[in-house]
């Protein structure tokens, strides 16, 4: 059986620890072990400061992130929903490797480990909301 | 998140304990960040961190940078292996060296 939960969120830095402490607390509820709980809580934290640092610098409109969960088929999953600016975190590049530290990347890492600890992720823009979901 | 700080024989040693999200991240910044830029052996524990993600990962590398531009040398040990596998796939470890054990992190500061 499916079950979908949903929380709105605030488009600022709060609403990244809100939304990975609520993921990871239907993570739990739904019995999922704690490499999974820790996954959830890492992705979840990662899309989010994503979308609270990128989705909204060019927009005027007000801010709309929201967050929703489910179990399905053994896997848990989180959407996160935003109205900003319409991208496609999948086709954007992983930065190299580091080299040396002088030359060392900040940020840019979130999509490697997004991609490391799910089973899977999916993005579409749905005229209105950027949609990304979250396979655990 | 908590940090404490220990020096002695010229190696510093950082002790974090808790977790390492953008709120225990923002909780130490000010006093691992000026650590950074005062000392030139310096190795984080990592044996109490359960979780890190990327503002984590930030602090460490802005740290790592800056201790290279002294020309000293920052290294990590301890971590859990969900925190190792972190450190490992965002490639950080490849900037921070990162150790099993304290003997391995002094060997190799």
């Amino acid at each position: 059986m499916e079950r979908v939960y949903r929380l709105e969120l605030s488009a600022d830095q709060r609403a990244i620890t809100e939304a990975s402490e609520w993921a990871q607390a239907r993570a739990a509820e739904c019995n999922m072990d704690a490499d999974t709980l820790f996954a959830v809580q890492l992705c979840v934290e990662e899309t989010v400061t994503n979308v609270v640092t990128y989705a909204f610098d060019t927009t005027s409109r007000p801010p709309v992130i929201a967050l929703s969960a489910w179990y399905e088929n053994a896997r848990f999953r989180v959407e996160v929903m935003d109205n900003g600016t319409p991208f496609d975190p999948i086709s954007m590049q992983s930065p190299g490797r580091e080299g040396t530290i002088e030359n060392a990347t900040i940020g840019g890492r979130g999509l490697r480990l997004i991609r490391a600890f799910t089973k899977a992720i999916e993005y579409r823009h749905d005229g209105e909301f950027n949609r990304f979901t979250l396979t655990f | 998140m908590n940090m404490t700080v220990d020096d002695t024989n010229g190696i510093t040693r950082i002790i974090l304990d808790g977790q390492l999200d953008i709120k225990g991240a923002q909780a130490i910044e000010v006093q691992f960040t000026a650590i950074a830029t005062h000392h030139d052996r310096v190795i984080v524990d990592l044996n109490t961190v359960d979780y890190i993600a990327s503002m984590g990962i930030r602090l460490l590398v802005l740290a790592g940078k800056a201790i290279a531009r002294r020309s000293g040398k920052l290294v990590m040990f301890g971590a859990s292996d969900a925190v190792a596998k972190v450190l490992t796939t965002s490639g950080v470890t490849e900037i921070i060296p990162l150790l099993d054990s304290w003997d391995a992190a002094v060997a190799a500061t």
